[in-house]
């Protein structure tokens, strides 16, 4: 260690303006590394705030892509909105809710067979639909309350005098918004869900089908979506899944600038070209000196210690000062893994060559 | 003169590739990695300085807000805005658009040359394609239809021409041209718009006025919008450090190698010292190889780095890529280190043979 470390300051002291002239440049490359991890550190932050909705990646949402501040009117809910839905219907497996008209404070939603799954809703008491009650039309219609209603009614009660409450579900639970903006959704507390009608019951009532969540295994096929909507002069949408939902809003709530990761990664580029550049000339000169400490008995690995030396002070001493600025243990770390990688990167050039060409041919050659 | 003379007295032989080349591997590399590394920091450099919508424009520019009620017939459509703004030639600007979750820009350009700059000359004003380039972090909203990738706005369908990774001061999702919504018979609410047509810009404004009997336009100075979201970055400050240095090393580094590379013709030197060489000749010789070599590193770089523009993921990403950048770069080196083999070739042709022979 000390052989290496007399060895580097013996060669930084021959070339004591190359060097001085590195450590700047390389301390300039480890301040803008440094500065991209602090950005870094900002987005795993973001990353743990953000939960997952656990709703299935090949379920989309359609999004208006009305001007907002025209308050959405080209798209709103009209007789042509009636038949797109039935299109969507038709075509596609959808997933959701419909409201279905009640004059209560409280209306009841009709929800899909696999509408509790989808959103992972969990129920405090009671029982979850039986898979024959959806898609009937029978009078009697079973109900499930949001945690909300608990204390108010139980297992069994009649409501409305004509829904029979069969469950509640747990408290604190949302139904996502599949929007960028918006993560923490709605709460069921006090939603009151009864299974969805048949189709034709749904027609006769004028109630439109639940098309919340539309299933595709291709996003590209839901464009026949669009093309129908364009076909009755409705506008197209936009459609996001969970998955996808969740990534714009870790984008968006992001500090990554990625032009200063691009900027950082050619500066690095471009220290690294000078380094290698000026470790090949190095060697190309002092071939001589190198070729004597080789007659006089040093190994392959000696001569690179002897060439790498003043690199990897260089390199060390760069990323100490910078890590000095950032304050930040895990940016240090970084700065001096970076550091480690570039001698190696820069110190593999010099042994390959040397490797290839020994120094005494290079001395024969030269001669 | 033999022709044989001539050529021989240049250094241009039957060798030429070998003798022209022989240990100029580490500068060729220099000048082509320099070049190619050039044109990527530089062209990212411009693109991040011109990242900002507002920046597009002439201190005569001006944000202009309209409001109307669009129930009445005679509002204003979409529509009547583009026809009003085509009547004068030199009108350039951008329509604000909000969606509900993603917002951007609209951009028109009456100027069929174009005069956006950076990285909205992706996006072509004077097509009847509506087109955009999108903030990376609003991709998952955008549909794959055959290849190409496209988000509706304001229900018109928008092929995704470029990956927008400049943030600018407006934080804008996307900036899209005028196609998707000049023939858009939608009257608006609310339009906030961004207007320069540079001296006629009031007259614009009139007009514009004129054919709204309805509705309230206010409009405000761009350049008083600037100053208020105007600032240096502590990231600008590294950067631009960074690049200071980076620039310095770069001066040095092609000096030296220059300066390493001419110590390497030491030998040919004297051999043709002994053959006869004079001055000239000799100055002749490092001037003109290290030229050769210089080209052909620049050539070098210039293949690569258009194989790398012409590589369309390159440009989609990064916005535009000017290849004159690094070719500046790298000619500004070449004159850098011209100058050291210059003063190299001066000092050495001066020297008599006797002192070359005792080094």
């Amino acid at each position: 260690m000390t052989e290496f470390i007399r060895l580097a300051f013996c060669e930084i002291k021959t070339q004591i303006k190359r060097y001085i002239i590195l450590v700047f440049e390389m301390m300039a490359a480890f301040l803008v590394i440094g500065f991209l991890c602090s950005m870094l550190s900002g987005i795993n932050m973001t990353n743990q705030t953000v939960n997952g909705a656990g709703i299935p990646a090949d379920y989309y949402r359609a999004k208006s892509t009305a001007v907002y501040t025209d308050g959405g009117r080209a798209i709103n809910g009209d007789e042509r909105q009636a038949l797109l839905i039935e299109f969507i219907a038709d075509n596609f497996h959808t997933e959701g809710v419909t409201g279905y008209t009640t004059p209560l404070d409280h209306p009841i939603l009709m929800a899909t067979d696999g509408y509790f799954d989808i959103y992972g809703l969990r129920l405090e008491k009671g029982r979850a639909f039986n898979k024959d009650e959806y898609d009937s039309d029978n009078a009697d219609m079973p109900i499930i309350m949001g945690y909300g209603f608990i204390n108010d009614y139980d297992i069994g009660d009649t409501y409305m005098d004509k829904f029979t409450i069969v469950g509640f579900l747990s408290d604190e639970q949302y139904i996502p918004e599949l929007s960028g903006r918006i993560s923490k959704g709605f709460s069921v507390n006090y939603n009151i869900y009864t299974p969805i009608k048949s189709r034709e019951w749904l027609k006769e009532n004028g109630v439109s089908y639940p098309t919340d969540l539309i299933y595709s295994e291709n996003k590209s096929e839901l464009d026949a979506i669009n093309q129908k909507a364009e076909e009755l002069g409705l506008y197209a949408y936009n459609f996001l899944s969970a998955d996808e939902a969740e990534q714009i809003l870790i984008n968006t709530t992001s500090t990554l600038n990625i032009p200063l990761v691009l900027i950082t990664l050619l500066i690095t580029a471009m220290s690294l070209l000078c380094l290698v550049q000026s470790m090949l000339e190095f060697v190309r000169k002092n071939i001589v000196e190198l070729l004597i400490h080789m007659i006089c008995g040093a190994k392959l690995s000696n001569i690179i210690l002897r060439v790498g030396a003043g690199t990897v002070l260089t390199a060390f001493i760069s990323a100490a000062a910078a890590s000095l600025a950032f304050r930040s243990a895990s940016t240090a770390a970084v700065l001096f893994i970076t550091a480690a990688a570039v001698t190696v990167i820069a110190v593999l050039p010099i042994a390959i060559s040397l490797k290839l060409k020994p120094p005494i041919v290079a001395v024969k050659e030269e001669k | 003169m033999p022709k044989y003379a001539r050529k021989n007295r240049l250094g241009f032989g039957s060798r030429i590739p070998r003798q022209l080349f022989n240990k100029s591997g580490t500068i060729i590399a220099f000048f082509a990695c320099t070049f190619f590394l050039c044109t990527f920091l530089i062209s990212v450099l411009f693109n991040t300085g011109n990242g900002d919508i507002y920046g597009q424009f002439s201190k005569d520019a001006v944000y202009a807000v309209i409001e109307q009620d669009e129930t009445k017939e005679n509002a204003l459509s979409y529509s009547d805005i583009a026809a009003k703004l085509s009547e004068f030639p030199n009108a350039r600007g951008a329509v604000f658009l909000e969606l509900f979750d993603i917002s951007g820009y609209l951009l028109f350009d009456n100027d069929p040359k174009g005069g956006f700059s950076g990285v909205f000359r992706s996006v072509n004003t004077n097509t009847d394609e509506p087109q955009l380039i999108l903030a990376p972090a609003y991709e998952p909203l955008c549909m794959s239809i055959n290849g190409a990738s496209y988000l509706n706005l304001n229900g018109k369908k928008y092929r995704v021409v470029g990956n927008n990774i400049y943030k600018g001061m407006s934080g804008a999702a996307f900036y899209g041209n005028f196609a998707g919504i000049k023939d858009s018979n939608t009257k608006f609410q609310g339009l906030s718009i961004i207007i320069d047509a540079g001296k006629e810009t009031p007259r614009l404004l009139n007009a514009l006025n004129s054919k709204m009997s309805d509705a309230n336009i206010s409009s405000k100075s761009l350049s008083y919008l600037k100053k208020d979201t105007e600032g240096i970055g502590m990231d600008k400050i590294f950067v631009s450090f960074a690049v200071f240095m980076i620039g310095a090393m770069l001066i040095t580094s092609a000096k030296a190698s220059t300066e390493n590379w001419a110590e390497t013709k030491m030998s040919e030197i004297k051999a043709r010292r002994i053959c006869g060489a004079n001055d000239d000749n000799i100055r002749n010789f490092i001037f003109v190889r290290y030229f050769a070599v210089c080209i052909t590193g620049i050539m070098l770089g210039a293949a690569m780095t258009a194989l790398s523009v012409g590589f369309t993921p390159a440009v989609y990403y990064l916005g535009s890529i000017n290849i004159f950048a690094g070719a500046a770069s790298a000619a500004f080196l070449a004159l850098f280190g011209g100058i050291s083999a210059y003063r190299f070739a001066i000092k050495i042709s001066r020297r008599q043979i006797v002192m070359l022979r005792r080094e």
